[in-house]
């Protein structure tokens, strides 16, 4: 589904991605981990779009995204949440779920003027879709406040909201559950099994925390200093000894 | 009867810059983008639709047209770099564009239409609509009646479009490029489109008000004009088009209001032109220091 | 016109807005947005100067000096009154509040002194022909004026520790904060330095041509231009972008391009085209646009990421 190959990125002397490459099948949640500063952000910044990369192949589906815009990225259904949770404060939470929606006719200018009925039509649908969304991350008490005024981990959890609202074909997550609280964090991996389950979708997601990483991951890679350390199954990657070495040495290899 | 008069003449020019202050405000209060240059789609409509009807001898309403369209050319012609530049950059560039239009006007003398006539002599004698077949008396009330129609439609058609989906992307986009990417939305082009929608209806503003005037040179169309406008959408409130139009009212009924002032006051005709146009760039600073979001607030769209 | 001529005339043109556009990258550099009541220092220098070297009988110089010192602590009045309250605004902002703010100077200016154009006290200046030239006195000691004002720019950058305060504070605030400069401190500065590099360029705008309160609005574009294609935030970038302008302001308007254009001739035949004097800020707008999109960080800046 996504094969990442021999990806080579630099901030001046910053050597962030030294070789790095991974694959994801399809179907399958694949886990990203690593200590802080060792790539992992940077990778999601270069699989979607927003950086470009100095060396590597990326394909998406057997096609190369090489080189194309994020908003083409997205369209090709992969969609990435970032780090720090962007929520447009002048949106209400359920504007910022609707926002997410894909092939929203309403965005087309002449449409709103000529086919306002479908357009209402669709909204409905999407609305009725944000609210299941509302639901499932908490927020659908404050439907109608504006994200501005939402606390860190209610940003984080809108984050997830969108990409739900979304609905790509591979979800790539940032950190997902940071500032989360641990029952919601539970529930939400739950969610996240239940829409793999039933929608054959693919996950690559990022995360500290390490329970969440053995709950839901079919496969773990990790990132030392920008270049992969070892890859394997959850149950495996707990037993190495390297990967707790790496943790505790920090990245400072470079 | 005079007072009358001149409140419906009031009335119209309210009018005529509700239209551009709704269309920057679509621009710049909804869209984000910090269009300095106003005043060029506003200068080329009034000339497209000038020429379109004494040169080419159509219709009123295909002159009206004609303004939409060239100025949402324009529009689209300086949407380009948006791109590739920061904000302020482009910002910049949107202030020299409105000048530059100002100098061909002034310069190029031979879009004219006849003799005396062009470049710094300006052009006369640019027809009314429908004025055969109306009374004297009663025009200026059908001309008020007719910028109001076209008010109108500029605030259901913008209206329309903030209150859905594309005004959605809009409002994520005035925050930040990344969200709106991240979820595919081609940025640039919503950019694009709305310098063309806001410019499109700034154009028919110009095509109003010289079918009004009957007269049009380019010194209608100093940057000041931009800056008034900026000032009607920052008072009313911006990203709100019933801000924008109240903002319109207010900076209109100062500004004219205070023009008669020196019939009333010891005071020289320039140091009156000058006074209110501090006061203007006085209120600008006031409404930014402590007045960010204007008399009338952006409205939440509930569901 | 004569080649020298033209040069030195560019080089005229180039003293003037060279120091309004150091000024406004300097700024720029620190302040991070396009201040648009810039150029309205230079105005109101102007004025200030002609006050006292007309009015009060005062020398030029003297004048002049005291002017540039003048707006130089007006600016940082207004920063006390205005910016200070929308550090970290959005430059969107800040742009529209500088807006705001140069129309009520600019105007402040002409309800001040009227809009009737102006001169200085300095008596019919006859020019001297040198090497085919003709400059006069006053163009002579505007460019040596602009020229040693540069080096002294030049000096306080790079000799002082307020220069140095200035580079840590642009590349990173909150470090150089953290690293015990105090940044409003500096930003005090950089207000003082950069309107008074513009005061005095109007100054000198004033010695050569006339004073109008439009005399600032109607060099923003080109100071902008400079700026822009010496880098925002660039003053060496900003002194070659004046000798740049001031260049192609005087051949594309003086020369025939006509002969250029044919290498004089040598293919086809084409002469007298000029480009018309009321397009003289066109040139400018032309040159921000092409150095924008080719490279939107200036000749000299450094390229974006
Ligand atoms: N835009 C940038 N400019 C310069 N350096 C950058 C940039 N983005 C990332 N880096 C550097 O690249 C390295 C990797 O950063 P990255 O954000 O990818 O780490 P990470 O693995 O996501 O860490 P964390 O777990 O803390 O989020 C770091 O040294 C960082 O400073
Ligand atoms: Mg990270």
């Amino acid at each position: 589904m996504l094969v990442v190959e021999d990806v080579h990125k630099s901030f001046g002397a910053i050597k962030a991605l030294d070789g790095v490459s991974l694959s994801v099948e399809q179907g399958t949640i694949a886990g990203l981990i690593g200590p802080n500063g060792s790539g992992k952000t940077t990778l999601f910044n270069i699989i979607s779009g927003f950086y470009e990369k100095d060396a590597g192949n990326i394909r998406l589906n057997g096609k190369s995204i090489d080189g194309l815009d994020p908003f083409r990225i997205a369209r090709m259904g992969l969609v990435r949440t970032f780090q720090v949770a962007k929520a447009p404060a002048k949106l209400t939470i359920l504007e910022n779920l609707l926002l997410a929606a894909k092939n929203q006719m309403g965005e087309k200018v002449l449409d709103n003027f000529l086919k306002p009925r479908e357009i209402f039509r669709k909204e409905k649908e999407n609305l009725n879709k944000a609210l299941d969304i509302a639901e499932i991350i908490k927020l659908k008490r404050f439907k109608n406040e504006y994200a501005g005024n939402l606390s860190g981990g209610q940003k984080k959890l809108l984050s997830l909201g969108r990409v739900l609202m979304a609905n790509p074909d591979i979800f790539l997550l940032d950190e997902p559950t940071a500032g989360v609280n641990p029952v919601l964090t539970l529930e939400l991996v739950d969610v996240i099994v239940d829409i793999r389950k039933n929608l054959n979708k693919t996950f690559l997601i990022i995360e500290h925390d390490m329970n969440v990483i053995w709950h839901l991951c079919d496969l773990v890679n990790v990132l030392v200093a920008g270049s992969n350390l070892t890859k394997g199954r959850p149950e495996e990657i707990q037993k190495d000894e390297r990967v707790l070495e790496a943790y505790l040495s920090g990245s400072k290899s470079t | 009867m005079g007072v009358l008069y001149f409140f419906v003449y009031l009335m119209i020019m309210a009018n005529v810059y509700g239209i551009l202050s709704l269309s920057l405000n679509f621009q710049a209060g909804v869209g984000g983008m910090s269009n300095f240059g106003h005043v060029a789609f506003f200068c080329i409509g009034a000339y497209t639709s000038t020429l379109l009807v004494m040169l080419c001898h159509v219709h009123f309403l295909v002159g009206i047209l004609g303004a939409f369209i060239a100025s949402g050319l324009f529009a689209f012609l300086i949407s380009i770099p948006t791109r590739r530049l920061k904000a302020d950059y482009w910002a910049i560039t949107t202030l020299g564009a409105g000048e530059i239009v100002r100098l061909f006007f002034l310069n190029e003398s031979w879009i004219s239409t006849g003799h005396y006539s062009g470049g710094p002599f300006g052009i006369r004698g640019i027809p009314r609509p429908w004025e055969s077949i109306i009374p004297g008396n009663i025009y200026p009330f059908f001309y008020l009646f007719l910028t109001l129609l076209f008010l109108g439609l500029t605030y259901f058609i913008l209206q329309r479009l903030i209150n859905g989906p594309f005004g959605r992307v809009l409002k994520a986009i005035r925050e930040d490029d990344d969200l709106p990417l991240s979820l595919g939305k081609n940025i640039h082009e919503f950019r694009v489109k709305t310098m063309v929608i806001g410019g499109a209806f700034a154009g028919i503003a110009g095509g109003l008000l010289v079918h009004y005037t009957t007269y049009v040179d380019p010194f209608f169309f100093m940057p000041m004009e931009t800056f008034i406008v900026w000032a009607m959408i920052m008072v009313g409130g911006i990203g709100n088009n019933r801000g924008a139009l109240i903002g319109t009212l207010i900076i209109q009924l100062l500004y004219y209001s205070t023009r008669f002032l020196k019939d009333y006051l010891p005071i020289e005709a320039q140091l009156l032109a000058s006074l209110r146009m501090i006061s203007i760039g006085i209120l600008i600073v006031v409404v930014m220091l402590f007045l960010q979001e204007g008399l009338v607030k952006e409205k939440k769209r509930l569901y | 016109m004569l080649f020298q001529q033209i040069v030195i005339n560019a080089l005229i043109r180039a003293s003037e807005l060279g120091l309004l556009a150091i000024g406004l990258t300097v700024t720029y550099d620190i302040l991070k947005f396009a201040n648009f009541a810039h150029v309205e220092f230079a105005c109101i220098g102007a004025f200030l100067a002609y006050t006292m070297n007309v009015t009060l009988g005062m020398n030029i110089i003297l004048a002049g000096l005291v002017a540039i010192l003048v707006v130089g602590v007006l600016s940082i009045f207004i920063d006390r009154l205005v910016f200070i309250r929308l550090r970290g605004a959005s430059s969107i902002a800040l742009m529209v509040t500088s807006l705001g703010l140069g129309i009520a100077l600019r105007n402040g200016v002409r309800a001040i002194w009227g809009a009737r154009i102006k001169g200085y006290a300095i008596g019919l200046q006859n020019p001297v022909e040198l090497i085919g030239v003709r400059i006069t006195p006053v163009q002579i000691f505007i460019i040596l004026t602009s020229v040693i004002s540069m080096v002294i720019i030049h000096l306080i950058l790079k000799r002082t520790k307020l220069g140095k305060a200035m580079r840590a504070t642009s590349a990173n605030p909150a470090l150089a904060q953290a690293c015990g400069i105090h940044t409003e401190r500096i930003v005090r500065w950089v207000w003082f330095m950069g309107a008074s590099l513009a005061a005095l360029g109007g100054i000198m705008i004033g010695l050569d041509t006339h004073l109008t309160p439009r005399m600032g609005f109607s060099v923003m574009i080109p100071v902008f231009a400079i700026s822009i294609l010496g880098g925002l935030g660039n003053p060496y970038g900003a002194m070659v972008g004046a000798l740049i302008l001031g260049l192609t302001e005087n051949i594309g308007l003086y020369t025939d391009l006509g002969k250029i254009l044919t290498l004089n001739g040598l293919i086809g035949n084409l002469t007298g085209l000029y480009i018309p004097t009321g397009y003289k800020l066109a040139i400018s707008f032309i040159i921000m646009i092409v150095v924008l999109l080719w490279r939107p960080s200036g000749i000299m800046g450094k390229r974006e990421r």
